[in-house]
Order: structure tokens, then sequence, then C-alpha cells
């Protein structure tokens, strides 16, 4: 595990005193972050914003349980995941499956919409959009699983102490991710 | 294509071949056009995937998070909130022989020295006002392969430097701490590397990453 950076570490320690310009200065550090992640599991900007608000409020009222065993970011990313799976909960209590996609979870679905206008001008290339859709589709979890390794570009090792999985059904997932938005976007994502 | 296959172009995908079996996957690649049609693919779909746009906070987000924020009470270091999104690593093995250790260290008769049940022998120490009260609380953890134990909580900022747990004899480790009433949640951390749960916790807490804290209440009733 990667500890944190040894300013983070600081404001990390501070903000647990409750200094709440420390907190603060590491909200503007990972909002960019977190709000990307809400945005690719909600697919818009507006639930995402909210799930990203929801993250530091609820790591700020949590932050004395926080070790610095993992890095910030980290401990951030299973909190707004937590969230987002929670909105997408509520949003529908229609789930959607894929055949072939069962490993013991629950899938949390999402109901089909257009992208945002801001997202829509961000995506008008249209292997993008194509992609960024197919992704959107999978099942949550092999959907979150897809975007933090290969989206993301993080390591299995932190993946896995976001998602609280272990290696093994980690990459299950995210092999499972990457058959199925192959077999979607077959003839569409060209070189 | 057969699993050997597959498993070769998974882990090209992850970037994670060896180098023998990048030789077996380019002589693959030469002897069957749909190999390398397969992995074209693939690579080009991660490589979109890699380059999706971001999504940059806005000043205006930023500034209703800090406002929402300042509304909210600063909250306890004593007395965090229990949620699911309490961080701790995903898995932390507890070695099946401490817990066994430990559960007879609390039948040959160490039992009133343990945590959350505290022992009618255990010192109190009352203050003129109620509200001051603290207890001692004494932890004891059997670990004879440890070289350091800490004690790591919500009551020390879960610092494990703040509250180190003693040696003595036959490998138990001790720590004797006050505090005021309350429910804190707490691990021990072997070695500076191992995190383990109390095995005699009476009471343990989820956290978001599968597997549990202990957790110790010091009732006002055990006063």
């Amino acid at each position: 595990m990667t500890a944190q950076r040894p300013d983070e570490a600081e404001l990390v320690a501070r903000a647990k005193l409750g200094d709440r310009d420390a907190f603060s200065a590491l909200v503007v550090e990972h909002a960019s972050a977190v709000l990307t992640v809400a945005w690719r599991m909600l697919g818009d900007r507006f639930a995402a914003e909210d799930a990203a608000q929801e993250t530091f409020l609820a790591a700020f009222q949590s932050l004395a349980t926080f070790r610095g065993d993992a890095r910030f970011s980290t401990w951030l990313y299973r909190i707004v995941l937590n969230k987002c799976r929670d909105v997408l909960r509520a949003r529908t209590s229609q789930p959607r499956t894929m055949d072939d996609m069962t490993d013991g979870r629950e899938s949390v679905p999402e109901p089909a919409g257009d992208l945002p206008t801001p997202e829509a001008q961000l995506l008008a290339d249209e292997h993008a959009r194509s992609v960024w859709r197919a992704i959107r589709e999978l099942p949550y979890i092999y959907r979150e699983a897809f975007v933090l390794r290969h989206v993301e570009g993080m390591s299995y090792d932190d993946i896995s102490d976001v998602l609280g999985v272990d290696d093994g059904a980690l990459r299950m997932r995210v092999y499972k991710a990457r058959r199925e938005l192959s077999r979607r976007l077959a003839g569409l994502v060209v070189m | 294509m057969d699993e050997h296959r597959e498993v070769l172009i998974q882990k090209f995908l992850d970037g994670e071949l060896a180098r023998p079996e990048r030789r077996v996957l380019l002589r693959l690649i030469s002897q069957d056009p749909a190999v390398r049609q397969r992995l074209d693919a693939d690579e080009a779909l991660l490589d979109v995937a890699a380059n999706l746009p971001r999504l940059e906070a806005t000043p205006s987000f930023t500034a209703r998070t800090l406002a929402r924020l300042s509304e909210e009470p600063v909250p306890s270091p004593a007395r965090a909130p229990e949620r699911d999104e309490t961080p701790r690593p995903w898995m932390r093995p507890v070695i099946a022989a401490a817990t066994a250790a430990a559960i007879v260290f609390a039948v040959i008769g160490f039992w009133a020295g343990r945590t959350s049940a505290l022992p009618p022998s255990a010192p109190t120490v009352a203050a003129a006002n109620p509200d001051e009260v603290e207890l001692l609380v004494r932890l004891v953890l059997m670990e004879p392969g440890a070289q350091s134990v800490a004690l790591v909580g919500d009551f020390n900022g879960w610092d494990p430097t703040r509250t180190p747990l003693a040696r003595r004899d036959g490998g138990v480790w001790t720590a004797t701490l006050t505090l005021p009433p309350g429910r804190y949640h707490y691990m021990f951390l072997i070695d500076g590397q191992r995190w383990v749960s109390d095995p005699l916790a009476e009471e343990t807490s989820l956290d978001g990453f599968g597997s549990r804290n202990s957790v110790l209440d010091v009732g006002r009733d055990a006063i």
C-alpha cells in the first residue's frame, strides 16, 4: 500500500484535529477526481456533483476513522462509489442484467439517457461516445471495475482496496467487462 | 479461442506478459489473423477508454461544497460516526492461532483484564464532575511472535505510534488507558503491518472494506 504524499498526510492530520482549512484544501485537491468518478458511474454532471458533495461531507464526518494506511484518494473513491451505488439503487428497481455476468452480487442498473450538453461536447468523437455509452450500460460492479482499471488507470492492488474484493474476483470482473465491451463494440471501434 | 490463448491476451492487455509468454503470443498472432484482429480491437477499445474526457470541478461546485462543509459541526475524533464508509483495508487476516491463544488466555483466568467488560477489580477514576469520569481500560492480546503491537482506534486518532502495547511473559501484550464513557472502534497493528481485530471483542462493526473493527463500549453503567 502506498502511503500518502507528505503534504497530504499533513493536511489529513490537521483536518483530523478539526482544522477546516486543511480539509478544504483536500476538497480542492480531490474535487475533480471524485467528481469524474461519480460522473463515469452516474452518467450526468448534476447527479455526479450531488454524489461528490455527499462524499466530501461523509469524509469530513468520518475523518477520525481514516487511519492513513491507504491513500486519501483511495478512501474517497471508496466513499464516492458507495454513494453512486446508493443513487443508482434509488433510481430504479428494475435491474438490468447481463446473461453471462453473474458473480454473486446484484448489479445496480441505471436508466439510459442522453449525455448532458457539456459532456456531449466533450465527447464529440464518435468512437469515444460509443465506448462511453457501452461502459455506462455495464452492470455496476463491472462498470466500476473497468472504469477504475482502464479509465482511471489504477492498479489492481489499489482497486482491490477501493472495492473490497480480492484480486481474483476483481480480475474476473475486469475481464468480463472487457469481453462484454468488446462484444458490444465489435465493428465500431477501429484503429 | 482456447483458454491458454485467452489468458495470454488478458495478460497482454494488462501489461503483465512475461517475456516467454510474449514470444508465444507473437507466434499466435503470426499464425492466426483472428488473434491479431482481437488484440487490435481490444487495444483500441482500451485506448479510447483511457482517453475519455475528465470532468473538472468548477469553482462554483467547489465553493458550494465548501459552503456546505462550513455548516457541518466538527466531529469529535473520539466519536466518529459509524458509517459504512469507515475506511479500512479490505482484508486484514486474523491469525487463527492468535485467536485460539487469546481464547485460552481468557479461559485460564485473565478475563478480568479484558476490555469492554470492565472487571470489578479494575480501578476507576471518578472525578467530582460526573461528566469528567474516565475509566481505566485494559486491552490484552496474545501474540507471541510479534515484535511490536500497537493499539489503534478512534480514541487515538488511528495513530499507530500513540498507544504501544507492552510485552508480558508468554507473548501476552497489554495496554492500559483511560477513556471517558463512550463507544470506541479499534484494532491491533502487529509489527507495523498486520491489522488484527481483537479476538476477544464482544462486539464488532462493519466497515466499508469488508472487514470489521472491534468495538469497545465503555458504558457509564460500568462505573
